[in-house]
């Protein structure tokens, strides 16, 4: 136990962070009640009219509902899963690399992407996809014919997904680096007086040293997966591949914004918080039961 | 012991923190503000000359969405602090200042959001129709009845009755007029714009019907009109929204051939209100645009381009809809990177009977509306006739005014279109007579630079591409617009309903994603007849009685 005068001043560290989680979370917190009325703009939050759960009964009679969050779920899932083990992979093989200066230049050019908005790269990405464009081109080199993958439903998912790999996994990468030189070296030279060769330092030594990083991440990205990226698809996706690329955030978009419906894009978006803290609870739960793990 | 003091400081922090939050919406203070400006000036009794200026200085703030970038201003003027706002002082007492102002329409209206939600508003603003429902029902603006017969100028009142009762109504709730509504002139229409360059080269004539049209597309496909040697042109492009009035590449000209309209609300025979996608003739229409999207007349990307108009800059293609304007804009590019290329605009294709078809577009968009603490209603309607006056040039004290400065007539307070409903034809006239004429002596400024440009372009062809565009704008493409060359389909209804704002997003979906398959070939054409089923059931049928209800008040 140390005395107080020790812990003030990590209190006043903390005091910044906690006055912005007072005003972006906790104080629209009460704008909630907007999922719960016929949200006028230009009244008074407390002089709308209450109509219960009408909001979400509305969502869920919407004929593509079911379509819409299908696609969400698919899509960010995809995300998810790919967007720990390719970064994961990555850190692990370019930790493995001896030469400094090769090492830098790769983590800096795959980090890159990162800072790119969607606005710019769908551009680009549209450009890339098209009938002449370079991927039909190669194709057609094979003797294939040009696909618009852009409009058909079997290729929307794979190039949204693939696409918000190659942007974000030089990212996730820096991360599980850093963990990475966490670990002790001495551990390292103790397994090979062992005699442990590489795979062996990798699965004993590396892969536990980055375990909590890992569970941590996918724990947080867990509170993700209703969201699929709003505005990677809303600059990529068309009419076409609505089957197959309309996740809940661009129907929302059309539905709430363009519409000026307040009151139904709250409850939408009230209901994907709820989702997500009940996923993290869960899998919070889960790494404790089967890793040991916790983060508090 | 620690825990106790960090949970006593959180729980503190956060009560202190909610007192902050709800403390600025309680009271607003700025009502007692209003009142200071208020005291002063009361304007004649009685009939009111709508120019007539006050006699004690009054002040109007807005809030206003104006670029202040390359405004062409000189010596230090501001958009909120120039000759016009000057002008308008001098003319009438009246002081207009800026409440806020913002650079882009989008940071506008999000800042109105922002300001409707918090009730702290301008004297005066321009709003959105949906903005205007909601203000109307929140009571937050002005009941401008009065003060529309008795200080509004008889020329606005002209611009007004051009369009009958059809602008002024939408604004008029419960028998009240609301706000000054815009009025968005005519003629905004697709026509047909073909390379007669091309035309020429493969020796064909100008099509007038739709065969002939699509014959000449099937040409321009096949028969490698630039002469590149590569198979790499198409006959026209279009955009995945397949039509719509002020848009360029629709298909709307095709359309109207076929007595199809996409999206607007009309009357059938029996005079009831009928949505016209859904209507049998849309079903012939998407079927032979199916047949030119499988024969590779129409860009084979249309529906993932995010912009149609990289095909015209690329003149990938020889046909393009569009309205009169597109002279200024997509088709410069064209010129600029192929000065061979020579558009031309044509009131085709015609139907069996020889008709251009077309429909009305809405004569209104944005509404101006004053806040209903502001205590002189009435400086609004004679800023706004001022305003009108001497953007026009009809006053010889604003004749002077930035002249050939090329200052733009947003800078004056309010951004409200307002003239007749065929301006832009009216327009063309009166530069045709004075060309015609060879003399350019009564024409005001404006229209001076047009015709300067006229000339220009008349004896150096495409050297100057703004020459160009004014050129082929006000005297090509203007022509094509003449009301005795179209036949207009008129609305019913423009706007939304009730279960619009609930339905709309879900219905408008399902179409565009429908029509846009049938014509890609991923549904059978019979694909349209269930749609119209599941669309009369998802809401259709609600939607248009209640469209058949509103348009029958």
């Amino acid at each position: 136990m140390k005395d107080k005068k020790t812990l003030f001043h990590y209190h006043l560290m903390l005091s910044p962070g906690i006055l912005l989680l007072l005003i972006f979370s906790i104080i629209p917190m009460f704008g909630i009640a907007m999922a719960f009325q016929n949200v006028i703009p230009g009244k008074k939050i407390w002089k709308q009219e209450w109509i219960g759960w009408d909001n979400f009964t509305f969502m869920l009679q919407i004929p593509d509902i079911k379509q819409v969050v299908i696609n969400t779920v698919v899509i960010a899932t995809m995300k998810i899963t790919l967007g720990i083990i390719i970064p994961v992979t990555f850190a692990l093989l370019l930790h493995e690399v001896r030469t400094r200066w090769f090492k830098r230049t790769v983590q800096t050019i795959v980090y890159l992407p990162h800072f790119m908005s969607w606005v710019i790269l769908a551009g680009i990405m549209v450009n890339i996809f098209s009938l002449d464009g370079i991927v039909n081109q190669l194709a057609g080199l094979f003797g294939v014919e040009p696909v618009m993958f852009l409009a058909s439903n079997t290729w929307f998912r794979h190039i949204v997904v693939w696409s918000d790999v190659w942007k974000e996994f030089g990212f996730g990468t820096i991360v599980y680096l850093a963990a990475l030189t966490g670990i002790n070296p001495s551990l390292y030279e103790a397994a090979e007086i062992d005699g442990a060769n590489r795979l062996h330092k990798l699965r004993y030594i590396t892969l536990p040293g980055i375990m909590p990083t890992i569970i941590l991440l996918t724990t947080l990205s867990l509170g993700n997966v209703l969201n699929a990226g709003f505005d990677q698809i809303f600059n990529l996706y068309n009419p076409l591949v609505y089957s197959s690329g309309d996740v809940i955030d661009t129907y929302v978009y059309r539905l709430g914004l363009v519409q000026m419906q307040y009151g139904l894009a709250t409850a939408v978006g009230l209901l994907k918080s709820v989702v997500a803290i009940v996923l993290i609870a869960i899998s919070y739960r889960l790494a404790y039961t089967f890793a040991n793990y916790r983060i508090f | 012991m620690k825990m106790k003091w960090i949970t006593t400081c959180l729980a503190a922090l956060t009560l202190f923190a909610t007192a902050c939050g709800n403390s600025d919406s309680g009271q607003s203070p700025d009502t007692n503000q209003k009142k200071e400006t208020e005291a002063a000036g009361k304007p004649d009794s009685g009939k009111e000359d709508p120019y007539g200026k006050f006699d004690e200085p009054i002040t109007l703030s807005l809030g206003k969405s104006i670029s202040t970038k390359n405004t062409n201003l000189p010596n230090g003027d501001t958009v909120d602090n120039n000759e016009f706002y000057r002008y308008i002082e001098k003319k009438l007492n009246v002081k207009v200042t800026h409440a806020w102002q913002t650079e882009t329409q989008d940071a506008y209206q999000q800042k109105l959001s922002v300001s409707i939600a918090s009730q702290d508003l301008p004297d005066a603003f321009i709003v959105n129709e949906k903005q205007l429902k909601q203000l109307v029902e929140a009571d937050l603006i002005a009941d401008l009845t009065d003060v529309y017969d008795k200080s509004v100028s008889p020329l606005i009142k002209e611009y007004y009755s051009s369009f009958d009762d059809r602008v002024l109504k939408r604004a008029t709730f419960d028998g009240k007029l609301m706000a000054f509504p815009s009025t968005e002139i005519g003629g905004q229409h697709s026509m047909t714009w073909i390379r007669q360059d091309w035309l020429d080269k493969l020796g064909l004539q100008p099509p007038k019907t739709l065969d002939e049209l699509f014959a000449v597309a099937k040409a321009f496909t096949e028969k490698d009109p630039d002469g590149n040697g590569k198979n790499d042109t198409y006959g026209f492009t279009g955009i995945p929204t397949l039509a719509g009035w002020n848009t360029v590449s629709g298909f709307d000209p095709i359309f109207g051939a076929l007595h199809a309209y996409k999206g607007q609300w009309l009357k059938d025979q029996a005079g009831n209100a009928v949505y016209s996608s859904t209507l049998p003739e849309m079903k012939t229409a998407l079927a032979k645009l199916h047949e030119l999207y499988t024969a590779g007349i129409i860009d084979k990307e249309f529906p993932v381009r995010k912009d149609s108009n990289e095909l015209v800059a690329a003149n990938k293609v020889g046909i393009v809809f569009g309205p009169w304007w597109i002279p200024y804009w997509p088709l410069p590019d064209s010129v600029k990177n192929d000065p061979k290329a020579e558009w031309k605009p044509f009131t085709a294709p015609l139907d069996a009977e020889g008709k251009f078809n077309t429909y009305d577009q809405n004569p209104t968009g944005s509404f101006l509306v004053v806040n209903k603490d502001y205590a002189h209603p009435e400086a609004v309607a004679k800023v706004l006739n001022v305003s009108v006056q001497g953007n026009r040039k009809l006053d010889p004290d604003s004749k002077d005014i930035y002249k050939g400065l090329n200052v733009s007539w947003t800078i004056w307070p309010f951004n409200l279109q307002l003239d007749y409903e065929d301006a832009a034809y009216r327009s063309h006239l009166e530069l045709k007579k004075a060309w015609d004429a060879k003399d350019p002596s009564n024409l005001n400024d404006e229209f001076k630079m047009w015709y300067e440009n006229v000339k220009e372009n008349t004896d150096n062809p495409k050297k100057d591409l703004a020459a160009w565009s004014d050129a082929m704008a006000r005297m090509d493409g203007s022509a094509e617009i003449d009301p005795s060359k179209l036949t207009i389909i008129r609305n019913v209804f423009f706007g939304q309903t009730k279960t619009m704002e609930l339905k709309w997003a879900i219905l408008e979906k399902m179409e565009n994603e429908t029509f846009l398959r049938i014509i890609l070939g991923e549904e059978p054409i019979d694909k349209f007849d269930s749609f119209v089923q599941e669309w009369k059931k998802l809401g259709g049928d609600q939607i248009t009685k209640e469209v058949e209800e509103t348009s029958k008040k």
